[in-house]
């Protein structure tokens, strides 16, 4: 090969190399920038997010980095933070995956409160870390704390004139200011009966808004569900004469221990039974107890008027009142089963239907033991 | 036997009015307090066989009264009432030992037919 055929290959070449070597730069250049465009789409949503974030390095505790939101709310700039250790801050702070109502301390030593959750660790340039994000829940609960002091004061408010209501009604019918006679006393039963009717929808309102807001804790005691069971029972044994219905008890002869909130299950096997009375016109009405090892299942069966089909599912809504019949009976509230359903709920527990129109209605509910 | 006396406190005149009239109904003698304050002075001065009480009461409360009449007379029959019960009221009251609860809404001469065998029960122990 001649000498400058040497030369013109070597140029070639050198351009060839010098061209791979520019695209190669330009897609380094690229990745940059998608990069620090990435890392700008990062921040932006970081330090603008509502909620407070923090990147905690598990073993030292120290803070990695910190969005300007947990800044804001902690009262600390970002250099001041990491320096700080987390657990000063909250002490369980590393050891939860989501906890709620959380005390954390700002800078000033005041305390607000918290919902945090917390990311599985990442290793993050050679450091395990997590993300923590923490939601300033203060105004949550001074919005719950209103609405528990105005739903106190409001029963209160209402309860206090039905009371003198009621007793004025009553005084008149026993006749303690002088002789009524029977058009004048059959007025006033109905109005009597209707106040009754008026502070039961209030009870109820009262027990649905504790259980909606979360405002209602459950005290579990150790007791025996078929006494429970015996004496609600024995409480409806006038109601079920007055109706001419038979009463039937299917109940385990050994007592059965369970850990429930007795003043709830009582509430709950009440509404069941009440509500089969009040829907049942001839028949009887069972109460059974089954022990199912961990569990127990209990319910309430009527040969009462039945609910159709399409009215099943919206069966635990509220005010929900299917087959009500005109002028006759105590009426209902139409939050009972709902109530029911929230306290079984609170309880870990489930209820169920099974219905027939004009055939009968069974309500089962299933607790765990413990 | 006497007639009994009882002391009712209550903020509410017309309850007071109407409770009045049903206890008087059944041979009671009543005296009315409006207020906690008056409701001690009275327990002191009229000396009643029994107290009905209410809890919730501007100034002076329901169980702040319960609490005074247990630091000079631990027996005295007290009873509560409430427009509606809670639980931390019935546990605090029954730290201040009192003998029963009246719910304003249920059936007041039910609720008196129980208090005059409580009353009966008590003056029966006491001899």
């Amino acid at each position: 090969m001649k000498e400058y055929e040497k030369n013109e290959e070597e140029i070639k070449r050198l351009r060839e190399r010098i061209a791979a070597f520019e695209k190669s730069e330009s897609e380094h250049k690229k990745i940059e920038e998608a990069l620090k465009e990435s890392e700008q789409r990062f921040r932006v949503i970081f330090d603008y997010a509502n909620d407070g974030m923090l990147l905690t390095d598990i073993k030292s505790k120290k803070i990695y980095t910190a969005n300007k939101t947990i800044c804001q709310m902690l009262g600390y700039s970002l250099e001041e933070l990491k320096k700080i250790d987390v657990n000063d801050m909250h002490p369980s702070h590393s050891n939860i995956a989501e906890a709620r109502n959380i005390p954390v301390k700002r800078k000033d030593g005041t305390v607000f409160y918290a919902d945090i959750k917390c990311s599985i660790p990442v290793i993050l340039g050679g450091r395990t870390c997590v993300i923590c994000i923490f939601r300033d829940i203060t105004t949550q609960k001074k919005i719950d704390e209103l609405k528990d002091e105005f739903i106190g004061t409001v029963s209160h408010e209402l309860r206090s004139p039905l009371s003198i209501i009621k007793e004025g009604i009553s005084l008149v019918l026993d006749e303690i200011p002088g002789k009524i006679n029977e058009k004048q006393s059959k007025i006033l039963k109905t109005a009597k009966s209707n106040v009754d009717r008026l502070a039961r929808i209030i009870n109820d309102l009262l027990d649905i808004s504790k259980i909606e807001s979360g405002g209602l804790k459950i005290k579990k005691e150790a007791l025996d569900i078929i006494s429970m069971m015996k004496q609600v029972v024995s409480s409806f044994k006038l109601a079920i004469k007055d109706k001419r219905l038979a009463l039937k008890v299917d109940l385990p002869e050994k007592e059965i221990i369970v850990h429930v909130d007795p003043d709830m299950i009582t509430q709950v096997i009440s509404n069941l039974v009440d509500n089969a009375i009040r829907f049942t016109e001839k028949g009887h009405v069972e109460v059974s107890v089954k022990d199912r090892e961990a569990l127990i299942e209990c319910s309430v069966s009527d040969t009462g008027i039945g609910i159709s089909r399409d009215n099943l599912p919206k069966l635990f809504s509220k005010f929900q009142q299917f087959g009500r019949i005109a002028g006759l009976g105590r009426r209902g509230t139409g939050l009972g089963l709902s109530i029911v359903k929230g306290i079984i709920d609170l309880h870990g527990g489930k209820v169920g239907v099974e219905s027939e129109l004009g055939k009968g209605t069974k309500v089962t509910f299933i607790l765990p033991k413990k | 036997m006497g007639k009994r006396k009882v002391l009712v406190v209550d903020d509410e005149i017309e309850f007071l009015e109407l409770l009045r009239l049903r206890l008087e109904a059944n041979n009671y003698d009543v005296v009315t307090a409006l207020d906690g304050d008056d409701a001690v002075a009275k327990v002191k001065k009229e000396k009643p066989d029994a107290v009905l009480l209410d809890i919730l009461m501007p100034g002076m409360d329901g169980l702040e009264v319960l609490r005074r009449i247990r630091q000079e007379d631990n027996k005295l029959p007290v009873f509560m009432l409430t427009a509606f019960s809670s639980k931390e009221r019935v546990k605090l009251a029954n730290e201040f030992n009192a003998s029963g609860f009246i719910l304003k809404t249920s059936d007041l001469q039910k609720e008196i037919a129980n208090i005059t065998r409580a009353l009966e029960k008590h003056q029966a122990n006491d001899i």
